[in-house]
């Protein structure tokens, strides 16, 4: 029904919306914590953060999440009782940073209990005033995507009449040293699909989107999530399946529960991170499921220009996704200049697009092997 | 270094840095192949393949190309042990 | 069928193996310890030589579901097994050791307890490099994506993160994938580890009510003829308190704890389900056979 997000190319939706047009990289050198001894230091870091007003906790986590509240209600209301208002967010990282703080000071609760990876999303449904489902999804890279599914579940279940849902992960020394040391980081810039990819940067955000049932939906809409799923790869701890079997049966799957074929879809949001292996099988798993119409689908992929903001990720792109529908223009993939001859879809890039995809498909992937596929419909202005 | 001394240090490296029980280390031969998927491997995956890699430039003190394919060299401790005394006999 | 019925349930805790080993009262059993904690299974091979302590876990609730399901690993590999996997803090051990190992961080070398993941922690040089093999295993994802490479599982896939509460909330997800026709049947997997940050459970007295007991509970749902429900609840289920009783404090395992034991107790038909977290306390009643 509505959306609300803070990120490297704007901070709240508008300002994203208008960054992912206009080609803005929100890719910068990292400023707030050391990052010299690392062979990599830029991310998608979030310069000005303006903290909520009010009660707010000193987790960094929880007041990106916040910031995309206030935003979400500056633009909609929720309009439902207290304990018919549910939340679910998806997170990679939590409030890992937390961690931190409680091992340094002795004796604070907040701290300790804040270092578990629900404590934001806490943070958030105390903030809406939500008493009904609280839920925390981490599906590493995929979360957010399987957050908003599972978001859609509890409102078909009659589990909550309205359901702010989306996800978040911030960029700190934790999620760099690991990346650094996987060697999955870009020395130069974030490339999708460009044959000269050579890596991701982390970047950090929070988005979350409005969902009620469809009878329940009044008023001025985004769209409609008309399917979901989220699957298992089984083969690798990091990498993902050679083949992308789990993020074709996924993509299938989404599909087969929304009762639409891969003809349907107009367009595909990519999961494209600008890893070499990352673009190259999700490529070959797009050309599968589009079959003959490969060619003819504009694909894009936004990391260019946030760096991979992990949590935050899938919600973003569902909500480029809806924006692109509304709008009536697809955001180019800020990055790729020189396609890789292996990936031959018909990527978005050089500038944005005149389109207005009716049924787009979002792709996301993630470390433990997760899949996540969602289908959106976009409504036209 | 001789061929001998660079098994020895990969061995205590499987140890140390990959986990492996010292005395399935001691077991292995230069024969041995490395990647998973081989008969007879010892099962490195891609990540164990990075972290032995960063553990071979800190201890030769080497540094390895990323952008080159070096596959072929980490077959087995017989081509690696070969690869490795090269790189450390280059001036 | 759209109900779900639950054809099995694993279990591994501080206090042994399955329901035979849980105390009749956990609290008096504990006789002071702030935590009963499990050792590493012994899982042999080389594969898991990178594995923490609660990747392990996982396998070892998993196999002991089986075991229970009376199934072998054949009949669970594929497309038509869902995974659930929930924990409220399973990562904080691999979490807290990264840390650690941070020679930049404020806190580095504050590993914490003795316990420590797998073994005799060893002095790295404070390099980068020996991140490599450790960060994939600080996401929570990390377990049952051992277990999913384990047992050959490419199913439906959700990981909740939460104490009890999620743990309702994870059963919901697998009747809900059951019902749609997702998955042939569903493995809600729960681990949960303390050791290693004992001192941080330790400073909230609303955790530590009774010990904290680390455990690895799996559960296997199949298709059932009662429908399931999930709604709020308002006080604990004579179940919830039989668990906590019996077991401890083990956050996301207690009602798969609860299961084991309505199943060993010969319960056969509906059983009520609930779990509290963070102030919210969900219910699901389930058939269990």
């Amino acid at each position: 029904m509505a959306a609300g997000a803070i990120t490297p190319i704007g901070g709240d939706l508008d300002a994203f919306w208008s960054g992912l047009v206009t080609g803005t990289d929100g890719i910068s050198r990292i400023e707030r914590f050391p990052v010299d001894d690392l062979r990599v230091g830029r991310g998608g870091e979030i310069k000005k953060l303006k903290v909520p007003r009010g009660r707010v906790p000193g987790c960094r986590a929880s007041q990106l999440l916040l910031a995309a509240a206030d935003d979400l209600l500056a633009r909609a209301p929720l309009e439902a009782p207290a304990d018919r208002i549910g939340v679910v967010v998806g997170t990679a990282l939590g409030g890992v940073e937390e961690l931190e703080r409680a091992l340094e000071s002795d004796g604070r609760l907040r701290q300790a209990a804040g270092a578990l990876y629900d404590a934001p999303a806490h943070a958030l449904a105390r903030r809406l005033g939500a008493r009904g489902p609280v839920l925390t999804v981490s599906t590493a890279c995929a979360s957010g995507a399987t957050a908003l599914g599972v978001a859609a579940d509890l409102l078909r279940a009659g589990q909550a009449d309205r359901v702010v849902a989306g996800g978040y992960d911030i960029l700190c020394r934790f999620a760099m040293r690991g990346f650094d040391a996987l060697r999955s980081l870009t020395r130069e810039r974030v490339r999708p699909f460009d044959r000269r990819r050579s890596g991701l940067l982390p970047g950090e955000g929070a988005a979350l989107l409005l969902l009620a049932r469809d009878r329940d939906a009044h008023g001025p809409r985004l769209g409609r999530l008309l399917g979901h799923a989220s699957t298992s790869d089984g083969t690798h701890l990091t990498a993902p399946d050679p083949d992308g079997r789990g993020l074709d049966a996924a993509i299938r799957s989404a599909l087969e529960s929304a009762g639409l074929a891969p003809a349907d879809i107009d367009f595909v949001s990519a999961h494209g991170t600008g890893t070499p292996l990352n673009d190259r099988i999700e490529t070959a798993v797009l050309k599968r499921v589009l079959g003959a119409r490969a060619g003819a689908v504009p694909v894009n992929s936004i990391k260019g220009g946030l760096g991979h903001t992990m949590g935050a990720a899938a919600a973003l792109e569902a909500i480029m996704c809806l924006l692109a529908s509304r709008e009536g223009v697809i955001p180019h993939t800020l990055g790729l200049e020189e396609r890789d001859p292996a990936c031959d879809l018909d990527y978005v890039m050089a500038a944005p697009r005149a389109a207005r995809p009716r049924l787009s498909l979002s792709t996301s992937q993630g470390f433990g092997g997760c899949n996540a596929a969602l289908l959106l419909e976009g409504v036209a202005s | 270094m001789e061929p001998k001394e660079v098994l020895d240090e990969l061995k205590a490296i499987l140890t140390t840095r990959l986990k492996f029980d010292p005395r399935r280390a001691s077991e292995m031969a230069l024969e041995t192949p490395l990647p998973k998927g081989v008969e007879g491997s010892i099962g490195l995956d891609s990540l164990d393949f990075i972290e032995l890699s960063i553990a071979i430039e800190e201890r030769f003190g080497i540094v390895l190309d990323e952008s080159q394919d070096l596959t072929e060299h980490f077959a087995s401790f017989d081509t690696l042990c070969r690869f490795i005394v090269s790189r450390t006999a280059a001036p | 069928m759209t109900g779900t019925a639950v054809a099995g349930v694993g279990l591994v805790t501080g206090w042994g193996d399955g329901v035979s080993a849980l105390p009749a009262d956990a609290r008096a059993a504990a006789a002071g310890r702030r935590v009963v904690a499990l050792s590493r299974p012994p899982i042999a091979g080389d594969r898991f030589r990178r594995a923490t302590r609660e990747c392990l876990l996982g396998v070892a609730a998993v196999e002991a579901v089986l075991g229970d399901a009376g199934l072998a690993r054949e009949d669970i590999r594929g497309s038509e097994t869902a995974l659930v996997y929930v924990t409220a803090g399973g990562y904080g051990a691999a979490n807290r050791a990264f840390v650690a190992a941070d020679t930049r961080s404020v806190v580095a070398g504050a590993a914490g307890p003795e316990h420590s993941v797998g073994g005799p922690r060893e002095k790295r040089a404070g390099s980068v490099a020996s991140s490599t093999l450790h960060f994939p295993y600080t996401a929570p994802s990390a377990v049952p994506g051992e277990v999913a490479i384990e047992f050959e599982l490419t199913g439906a896939y959700e990981i909740l993160i939460g104490g009890a509460a999620a743990a309702i909330d994870a059963l919901w997800r697998a009747t809900e994938l059951l019902a749609r026709g997702r998955c042939a049947r569903a493995l809600v997997l729960a681990v949960e580890t303390f050791a290693e940050c004992e001192d941080l459970y330790a400073r909230g007295r609303w955790l530590v009510r009774s010990p904290l007991v680390e455990s690895a509970a799996c559960a296997l749902l199949i298709p059932g003829r009662l429908a399931t429900t999930f709604a709020p609840a308002a006080v604990p289920s004579p179940l919830e308190t039989l668990a906590r009783a019996r077991t401890g404090e083990t956050l996301a395992c207690a009602p798969l704890i609860a299961l084991a034991l309505a199943r060993a107790a010969g319960d056969a038909g509906r059983v009520s389900l609930t779990g509290e977290w963070r102030g919210r306390r969900a219910g699901l009643t389930l058939e269990t056979r």
